[in-house]
């Protein structure tokens, strides 16, 4: 079978901007594979070039070494069957919460009546049941995040990419988030690759979790986390977690010496 | 939780006449007391004899010779004439530079190739006053109705212009971003989420080309005209009808605090979405 996503030998070399730089390595030969229904985390220190990865993968850019495939395929220009979740909320402020979720669908031309229902469904289950004609400026971070959630899915992605999308939220709402985005993986089992620096936020939703460094964009080991689904956020309080946790910080901690 | 025809019916606007309201209502008291206490300082400085009475004419010999106006008019014609004479040339002048400069400045605003070619004709003639262009309009057009319109077409053309492209500018690149991942064409990326997220800046630029298009009709009038408020002041001075000239003064004023109030009025109410 086919994984979701595949990177394999990926490199990313942006020629220097100002005269006199060398050119820059976001990517260097990076082999990373998400099977499908499974979500893959990549925790690294900012700058790492976690974010090239999900930029290639949305089709933003493109390699220039290896390859990039999605369900087998060679990537192609930016399109909804690979979804992405902002951390800034990117919302269309003009927009009520409803017509922001139906955005992709409708203006593809998509029959109402099948995204009509399908975003009724997405609203109830990110928790906007009743919102759906506020608009943006009326809601709170967390809320905006869940219908940028909303808005990803109702595309039913191949892949959802998250881009740091609970990093801009208070730690409380952070949790909430984690903890809804575990149900509906629960629920629809979406294919999810996730960028954090969070390392516990990473194995609290992943099923693995790929470890970046700086020196220059380089995956340095991918660890198996052996909790299994469904998880609650309380998990973080058990002794195994922590252990986990601390050993994925001591080999992030060593790079920076 | 909402049955499905009522969550996503069309929303309901906080409408036009709901942004005019909240426009009238908020501090209108305090604006009010304002006015109030210059009326009441230019009566008392009449009263006590301050200034030359043919140069600071009392309140009460204006609203005497605003009666006397409105029954009468000005010039062997009605004062709405003369109103009317100066909004037709404005809302003419900024309708057409608004109808060119918003396309023109959102295309500007995508294309750096487009920017490049027209910019330096903008910069170069949005900080000259248009008021020194009349000789010219006049040389060229004549002293009729065209040579006004289009110096009210220009520049509202020019301002209008610099902040649709600030406009399209501004756009976040998240947001663009977004609109490619969910699958939007080019066309539709620009009707979909360029221009709204542009709106803001395009209504700046509309209030401000606005109030230049009200202060340059009245500028070309005072030049050469045979009606409009401009026309009036003018003449009234030449003729030493000094209560006339504040009166046009007055109105002048009365019709810009008017469209300013309008068109704040259509911001809220296209804008209603950035929750000011």
């Amino acid at each position: 079978m086919t994984a979701a996503i595949a990177l394999r030998h990926a490199g990313k070399v942006f020629a220097a901007s100002v005269r006199g730089q060398s050119p820059f390595v976001a990517l260097d030969n990076v082999d990373l594979v998400v099977e499908a229904r499974e979500i893959v985390a990549v925790v690294g220190p900012s700058g790492c070039g976690k974010t090239t990865i999900l930029k290639l993968v949305a089709g933003f850019d493109v390699p220039t070494s290896g390859s990039v495939m999605v369900n087998g395929r060679p990537i192609a220009p930016p399109g909804p069957d690979r979804a992405l979740v902002f951390q800034s909320p990117a919302l269309f402020d003009w927009l009520t919460v409803a017509d922001n979720v139906i955005f992709g669908p409708r203006h593809r031309g998509e029959p109402k009546t099948d995204y009509l229902a399908r975003a009724g469904e997405l609203i109830d289950a990110v928790g906007l049941a009743g919102w759906e004609r506020h608009y943006p400026y009326q809601l709170s971070g967390g809320m905006r995040q869940r219908v940028q959630l909303a808005r990803a899915l109702i595309n039913r992605p191949a892949v959802l990419l998250m881009d740091e999308p609970f990093g801009a939220l208070d730690a409380q709402t952070r949790s909430r988030m984690q903890e809804l985005l575990l149900r509906i993986w629960a629920a629809y089992h979406p294919t999810v690759l996730i960028v954090t620096h969070d390392v516990e936020e990473a194995l609290l939703l992943a099923h693995r979790v790929y470890v970046m460094t700086r020196a220059p964009g380089h995956i340095k080991s991918c660890v198996t986390v052996p909790f299994g689904h469904p998880r609650g956020v309380d998990l973080v309080g058990t002794a195994e977690f922590a252990a986990l946790k601390y050993s994925i910080l001591k080999s992030l901690w060593e790079e920076n010496v | 939780m909402l049955p499905e025809a009522t969550r996503f019916a069309e929303r309901e606007r906080p409408g036009f006449r709901h942004a005019i309201v909240r426009a009238l209502t908020r501090y209108t008291l305090l604006s009010g007391a304002t006015v109030v206490a210059i009326l009441t300082a230019w009566w008392a400085l009449t009263a006590l004899g301050f200034g030359a009475r043919f140069a600071l004419p009392s309140p009460a010999d204006l609203a005497r010779e605003a009666g006397v106006l409105a029954a009468q008019g000005y010039a062997q014609q009605p004062l709405s004439t003369h109103v009317l004479a100066s909004l037709k040339r404005t809302l003419t002048g900024l309708g057409a530079g608004l109808a060119v400069g918003i396309p023109l400045g959102l295309w500007m605003g995508t294309s750096r190739t487009v920017f490049a070619i027209l910019a330096p004709v903008f910069s170069f003639l949005r900080p000259i006053p248009p008021i020194a262009f009349i000789p010219l309009m006049i040389l060229y057009f004549g002293i009729g109705e065209f040579s006004k319109v289009f110096l009210i077409f220009i520049a509202a053309l020019s301002y209008v212009l610099l902040h649709a492209v600030a406009g399209v500018r501004s756009v976040p690149h998240d947001l663009l971003s977004a609109g490619r991942n969910l699958g939007l064409t080019r066309a539709k990326l620009f009707r979909h989420v360029v221009f709204p997220a542009a709106l803001p800046h395009i209504m700046t630029g509309v209030k401000t080309a606005t109030a230049i298009s009200w202060a340059i009709v009245v500028a070309a009038e005072l030049i050469a005209a045979q009606a409009g408020l401009g026309f009036m002041v003018m003449d009234a001075t030449t003729f030493f009808r000094v209560p006339d000239v504040y009166i046009g003064i007055l109105i002048i004023g009365l019709i810009g605090v008017t469209l300013e109030l309008v068109t704040r009025a259509i911001e809220r109410s296209l804008l209603h979405w950035q929750g000011r």
